[in-house]
């Protein structure tokens, strides 16, 4: 087989890992709620087992050995054993862990650490009370194989042991197709299984194999035969053959001992053609709910599919700009023509984009796993909430998030949530809460985490903050503006560092992060009550809707999810407090006056006059302020281009469009040229973004 | 069109040779992706003076780099009829603005002729050798020392208003 084929089978598998992962953890979640369907227990030993079967393929050892001896224990609670009661449950859950890192070690090709995974298979193996089910290769009492005899067992012997054990055994041959052995399948590990169940008198048949001459190595000449005693029914002997059903021939009879008599027809040579060796997930697998009907794609194809979608809308804009140019503008059909161009331009727009979008709800999951590690390490309880697992995020950002996220929910445990002695002082339930919920608002996905600790301490904020020379020690600052100075880089009050935090790197980057993917992060917080922050970002990162303006003769374009409103800027309103700042009152809110041209450094329009127009901009954070431009052209849809890192510097401006005209244009951030005015200016004495 | 004249040696390297502002340059052609003619240039605000902004190549944003600038020559006034040689960049494709692209040269290693050595020269800096042809002296342009200063550069812009 070619290392490219091996690679893609490699690809397929750890894909297809992921997919059983996410189903054996959710029906772990619904076993530990209580719920003791045997069909919930079966899809998680089915995940197992098909885990297993592939890393098998590959040669995973460690993998196949603790998936193995997982399975072992679920199959053992499956026949009743024992029961799944709340410490078997978090058990279970630890496992799971295990068995995600394990994956994780073989696809990244790391060495997993040892001492967890047998710390985990110990505590396994205790619940089953078996002896050690590491070894693969059990020594069964079989009655020996001499290659030279090709004779079948005489009937005869058996046929003593038959008379002593004959009612309620069961009687079972064993014939694995050519197939099974060319899927990779080994009849060894089956055979295996029944170890647990009492077995007497397995016997491998070789009554079929042909003389040397005739034999066809790739064939299946072979048959296993053995008596079942009491105790195992036929479902579950046939159960033990699950994932290898359809590869082989499998008889059982009640009541009867296993005689050569069963092999009365040769097992089938079958020459079906080669099926490549992939993993066991492509067994019959019964599913409980119907699986939705997906395709795997490339996530290159798909951003090209989106970029070509991007130049669509371009060219669509562009030819409507021409088209209105010339004559024929007025002709009714060109117009209606045009308009439905425009109409399936974006809706093919509109599908592409949720192309991209996953649910969070895996990334959800996999918070769950942070909160219980740290739950761990501080000994504080905490149940974590998760609302609006379904709503749909953009696979990159959904990627980027999984690290600001985890450093909240640290942050919480460390600084947020008090011990339980404090909480129960302070009257709150002794098992605190994170919550964590994702919603599509106005354009946008919100996504808040919030837990009832203990809140922000602000006075200790604002003296480390004064210490690190922030602010300085005569500053008002607002509630808010207290809250914000946690993004600050090196700003921590933890007294102490801890393994989850307290670096003092935290919340800036997690705001940069934040920022990277074009959202915006807030802190709100009551002392004593708890703290919560919100993350807004725009639900895709490639189509914007946005105001055109002109200013300094340039044309730029303003998020429309900024601006609030247009006016005419009259020289009365205008005050000048000093040689950079001007502000202006509306409707008696006194605000920052920004001039574009001059924040650009592209030339101060000077002239307050009458035709001027500004747009009043309110940033996420409250922060309003009236940008003022030359004039304001048009209102447009445009494609969000990303800048050449060398030119992203330019603070003000956070990527690039092509408007119809062919023409680049670049798309003004309001909130860096807030923050960007702010430092030239000596009057406000806001920390420095 | 003049061709080099010098037999081809085996391990002769095509190069792309232009002028900038009243002088010759060369450049591996490996590196160059396409030659276009110069199109209006969006300013880029608060960027150092060589860069002089961005254009529309077929939908991608395009940073535009004026070479005479760059290498500290006095720069003449805009000519409509200056060139773009586009090039890749190792973080993507750049623009760089040169008045004319003259030839394609085929130089060998044993045309190329070391550096003299003399240090601070902002125009030497950004020099990778030189080649002795029968046209006369030709200056090989080191583009990762052309690039490679550039997003620090940036970087330190001031805020001037």
């Amino acid at each position: 087989m070619s290392t490219d084929a091996m690679q893609d089978i490699r690809k397929t598998y750890f894909l297809e890992c992921a997919e059983l992962m996410e189903e054996l953890i959710d029906e772990l979640e619904v076993l530990c709620a209580g719920q003791h369907d045997p069909e919930t227990i079966n899809t998680i030993f089915r995940s197992i087992h098909s885990i297993k079967g592939g890393a098998g393929a590959f040669g995973f050892a460690t993998l196949v050995r603790f998936a193995h001896g997982f399975e072992n224990v679920l199959d053992a609670m499956r026949s009743g054993r024992f029961l799944a009661d709340g410490a078997v449950c978090q058990m279970f859950i630890k496992a799971a862990d295990v068995l995600g890192d394990l994956i994780l070690d073989a696809q990244l090709g790391t060495e997993p650490e040892g001492e967890p995974i047998e710390e985990t298979l110990a505590a396994l193996n205790a619940l089953v009370g078996t002896s050690e089910p590491d070894d693969i290769m059990p020594d069964f009492a079989p009655q020996p194989l001499a290659l030279a005899v090709l004779d079948p067992v005489e009937a005869g012997a058996l046929g003593e042991t038959t008379a002593a054990i004959k009612s309620g055994s069961l009687g079972v041959s064993f014939t694995p197709t050519a197939a099974l052995y060319q899927s990779g399948n080994d009849p060894m590990p089956t055979l295996s299984q029944l170890k647990p169940c009492e077995v007497h008198t397995l016997v491998c048949q070789t009554s079929a194999v042909p003389s040397l001459e005739d034999l066809v190595p790739e064939n299946s000449y072979l048959t296993w035969t053995f008596t079942a005693l009491s105790g195992t029914n036929q479902a579950e002997i046939a159960e033990m053959f699950d994932f290898i059903e359809g590869l082989c021939a499998l008889k059982i009879v009640e009541n009867g001992a296993a005689s050569a008599s069963m092999l009365d027809q040769p097992p089938e040579l079958q020459t079906s053609p080669p099926l490549p060796p992939l993993p066991p997930a492509n067994a019959p697998i019964k599913p409980r709910m119907p699986h939705s009907s997906t395709v795997r794609v490339d996530l290159d194809r798909i951003d090209r599919l989106v970029n070509l979608v991007g130049e669509l809308v371009i060219n669509q804009s562009m030819l409507s700009q021409h088209i209105d140019a010339t004559s024929v503008a007025q002709d009714p059909e060109i117009v209606t023509g045009l308009e439905d161009f425009m109409r399936l331009t974006r809706d093919i727009q509109d599908s592409v984009m949720t192309i991209r979008a996953q649910p969070v709800k895996s990334l959800f999951q996999r918070l769950n796993r942070t909160v219980r590690e740290a739950a761990a390490s501080t000994g504080k309880e905490v149940k974590f909430v998760t609302m609006g697992e379904a709503t749909e995020i953009d696979k990159t950002v959904l990627e980027q998030l999984s690290e600001p996220l985890t450093h909240m929910i640290r942050n919480a445990f460390d600084h947020g949530l008090e011990a339980v002695d404090l909480r129960v002082a302070a009257g709150k339930p002794e098992i605190g809460q994170i919550k964590l919920s994702a919603e599509h608002k106005s354009g946008r996905v919100l996504l808040e985490m919030s837990d009832d600790g203990a809140g922000l301490d602000r006075a200790i904020i604002r003296a480390k903050a004064i210490d690190k020379g922030l602010i300085g020690a005569e500053d008002a600052l607002s509630d808010a503006e207290i809250d914000t100075l946690l993004f600050q880089p090196g700003l921590s009050t933890a007294t102490q560092v801890s393994d989850l935090s307290g670096r003092g790197v935290g919340m800036d980057v997690v705001k940069r992060a934040i920022q990277a993917l074009g959202g915006r992060v807030t802190i709100r917080s009551t002392w004593g009550k708890g703290t919560s922050v919100l993350i807004s970002l725009p639900l895709t990162l490639a189509i914007m809707e946005g105001m055109i303006i002109k200013a300094a003769g340039q044309t730029f374009v303003l998020p429309l999810s900024a601006i609030v409103e247009t006016f005419r800027i009259c020289d009365s309103k205008i005050d000048r407090l000093s040689a950079d700042i001007e502000v202006i009152s509306v409707r008696g809110e006194v605000l920052p006056l920004i001039d574009l041209g001059a924040a650009l450094g592209l030339g101060l329009n000077t002239n307050h006059t009458a035709t001027s127009a500004a747009l009043l901009i309110d940033t996420d954070s409250d922060q309003r302020f009236a940008l003022q431009v030359e004039s304001i052209e048009d209102q447009r849809q445009v494609v969000i281009k990303g800048l050449h890192c060398a030119t992203r510097q330019s603070a003000g401006v956070s990527a690039a469009t092509i408007l119809g005209n062919g023409r680049v244009s670049f798309i003004i951030d309001p909130i860096a040229l807030l923050d960007a005015s702010r430092t030239s200016a000596s009057v406000l004495a806001e920390p420095a973004a | 069109m003049s061709t080099n004249a010098s037999p081809p040696s085996k391990h002769a390297l095509d190069y792309l040779s232009f002028r900038v502002a009243n002088q010759d340059f060369c450049l591996d052609i490996s590196n160059v992706r396409e030659i276009r003619s110069g199109s209006p240039v969006t300013p880029l605000p608060h960027a150092p003076d060589y860069m002089r902004g961005v254009i529309n190549l077929r939908g991608t944003v395009l940073p535009i780099m004026d070479l005479a600038r760059r290498l500290g020559m006095a720069h003449a006034p805009d000519d409509p009829r200056s060139v773009i040689i586009v090039v890749e960049g190792s973080a993507g494709p750049i623009g760089l603005l040169v008045r004319a692209v003259s030839d394609i040269l085929s130089i060998s290693m044993s045309d190329l002729r070391p550096l003299p050595a003399q240090a601070g020269q902002n125009g030497i800096a950004f020099l990778q050798a030189l080649a002795l042809l029968e046209r006369g002296l030709i200056k090989l342009l080191d583009l990762e020392a052309v690039l490679a200063a550039h997003p620090p550069a940036l970087g330190i812009a001031p805020h001037d208003d």
